[in-house]
């Protein structure tokens, strides 16, 4: 059987960034705007409308989770290889009880996290809301992407409940969690991405690995997404590559911004080295 | 004396009361449609498809199932039965009998339903298609504002025999932001489910339940990069292509009716009305949505006078 291999995280921590790498890795080629193979992802309303055959207009955000199980079932019934999805839902329970990312058709997840003070500014440009209430949305167990509200979405509403319990969520699961920090991604991006693609087992050389690391540096998005604009950018955002660094939270938050973050989710911060214990 | 309804140019009589739709003025004759409520009678056989919602049997019998709502089962074109769940809301029900329910019927009864909103432009039939949250309903309503008056919302049934679409029934869906830049009041409105945002609102005003010759399909493609601009015409590979995306309920059609019935319908709908992409920019405000219409409106206004 073929299942799946999640490229799991919360919102703004690289997501794009490793999907695109993974792009161009597996095409040999990279259009931003068009990925042939790595452009999966698991809350997609037309799949879901096409694959289940019902409007999921009709239904309720509720009934739309209950059914998103059976979606990826049908989609692993069919699959002729390893499935790649980008998912920035917790992994967490359908109302109806059953895990919305079933186990058993889980190949392995790999979690991407990065400084939740870096994702608090970069969100913030993101959803162009003010940093103080995407601290607070941060720490939101009730958090959802893209619910019923005032309009319809392309993808389906994701429940992301606080970032802490996000990565927890995921570190937590019953399935093989390859753990990636953003900032080591960053730091060592040939050795840390090479490593997602021995997990995922493709088969790729040394020099594959950094012709698509080559291929996916930074200035190099942000110079593509200037020319020929990037899909996945929200209508409002002035852009989607907008730094691409770590640590530019600090000439951005205030103390007290800072301080709230640090409280909010100040063991896993701790846990992941992103403070110091103590 | 009879309650009778109409739908698609059906004679329905239905147990169940459906406000949304006009009554039977036609001619007497048979019932084409029975809607009651009624404890559901699940065969012991296996069925061919089994999806989280739907099942369908190998005779075309099909079963819509969802908890808290309730179930529906419709047969040989003709007959539905409701049973609905606790508590549920009469008006929970109907979404699913004027949605799913109807587009079952319409394989069932050799038509090509169309995931589309259809208004009436200069006496003929435009249809508007496109992926749940497109935009279908709120473009129908931006050219309503324009005095062309709704056919069909969501669901646009053609059939393949006449070429004619057949008018379903005289309610939009919207949600409160399209309603206030249309000016249109949403005091006393019902939501289409509740927790949902989207509103029913009638739409009486001129509707007729005449067939009518459909004389465009505009295919909405919603993205955030361009290029954007003037309708762009298919050719007809590539219409019949697009439009065999569009049908509704598509994959219970394909063992209702046959994937090669389906596609001869199409291919006589993309050789009726020609097909267009629509290009429409991701989160466009909705200050932009009467100059939108209005490009619409002229694209088939050109089109009816070159004949």
């Amino acid at each position: 059987m073929n299942g799946f291999y999640w490229i799991a995280s919360y919102p703004k921590s690289g997501n794009t960034w490793l999907r695109l790498f993974l792009e161009a890795l597996l095409a040999g080629s990279l259009d931003i705007n068009r990925l042939k193979k790595a452009g999966g992802h698991a809350a997609i309303r037309a799949e879901f409308d096409r694959l289940l055959d019902i409007p999921s207009s009709d239904l309720t955000d509720d009934e739309i989770t209950n059914a998103r199980p059976s979606l990826y079932q049908i989609e692993a019934n069919t699959a002729t290889q390893p499935l790649l999805r980008k998912a920035h839902d917790a992994w967490h329970l359908t109302p109806a009880g059953k895990p919305l990312f079933p186990p058993e058709l889980t190949l392995g997840a790999v979690y991407l996290v990065r400084d939740p003070r870096d994702v608090a500014v970069s969100f913030a440009h993101h959803l162009t809301q003010d940093i103080d209430r995407i601290i607070t949305r941060m720490n939101d167990p009730a958090a959802v992407m893209e619910p019923a509200k005032l309009r319809m979405q392309s993808h389906l509403p994701q429940r992301l409940l606080t970032w802490q319990q996000h990565v927890q969520s995921w570190l937590n699961a019953p399935i093989p969690v390859l753990l990636v920090k953003y900032e080591d991604l960053l730091a060592e991006p040939v050795n840390r991405f090479g490593e997602i693609a021995d997990f995922l087992k493709l088969a790729a050389t040394p020099e594959q690995i950094a012709a698509a690391v080559q291929a996916v540096k930074f200035d190099r998005l942000r110079d593509l997404e200037a020319s020929n604009g990037f899909a996945e950018k929200p209508p409002d955002a002035s852009r989607f590559f907008r730094r691409g660094i770590a640590g530019g939270w600090q000439d951005t938050l205030s103390t007290a911004q800072i301080e709230r973050i640090e409280a909010h989710h100040a063991d896993m911060m701790r846990r992941l080295g992103y403070v110091s214990l103590g | 004396m009879n309650h009778d309804l109409i739908l698609c140019g059906w004679r329905v009589r239905s147990t169940l009361p459906l406000p949304e739709l006009l009554p039977w003025t036609g001619e007497d004759r048979p019932v084409d449609i029975e809607i009651d409520v009624a404890n559901i009678p699940v065969p012991t056989v296996a069925p061919t498809l089994v999806l989280p919602h739907s099942r369908l049997w190998d005779n075309g019998d099909f079963l819509l199932e969802l908890d808290g709502v309730g179930r529906f089962w419709v047969t040989q074109g003709r007959q539905v039965l409701v049973e609905p769940a606790t508590d549920c809301p009469a008006a929970g029900l109907r979404a699913f009998i004027l949605g799913s329910v109807l587009g079952v019927l319409c394989h069932q009864r050799g038509l090509l339903p169309i995931h589309a909103s259809a208004v009436r432009i200069d006496e003929v039939a435009v249809l508007i298609a496109g992926i749940s949250g497109a935009g279908k309903s709120t473009l129908a309503a931006a050219l309503g504002a324009r005095g062309h008056a709704l056919l069909s919302d969501d669901v646009a049934a053609i059939d393949p025999k006449s070429g004619q679409l057949l008018p379903a029934y005289p309610q939009r869906k919207l949600t409160p932001d399209v309603l206030n830049a249309l000016q249109m009041p949403h005091e006393g409105l019902l939501t289409h489910r509740v927790g949902q945002v989207k509103y029913r609102v009638p739409a009486f005003a001129d509707f007729s339940t005449a067939p009518i010759a459909p004389a465009a399909v505009f295919v909405l493609n919603v993205s955030p990069i361009g290029p954007f601009g003037a309708p762009q015409r298919l050719s007809s590979a590539k219409a019949m292509a697009l439009l065999d995306r569009m049908i509704y309920r598509r994959a219970v059609g394909h063992h209702i009716q046959s994937k090669l019935a389906l596609f001869s319908s199409v291919a006589k709908l993309s050789h009726l009305a020609p097909v267009y992409t629509l290009p429409r920019r991701k989160g466009a405000p909705l200050s932009e949505l009467d100059d939108f219409a209005a490009q619409v409106e002229s694209c088939v206004r050109t089109l009816k006078s070159h004949g």
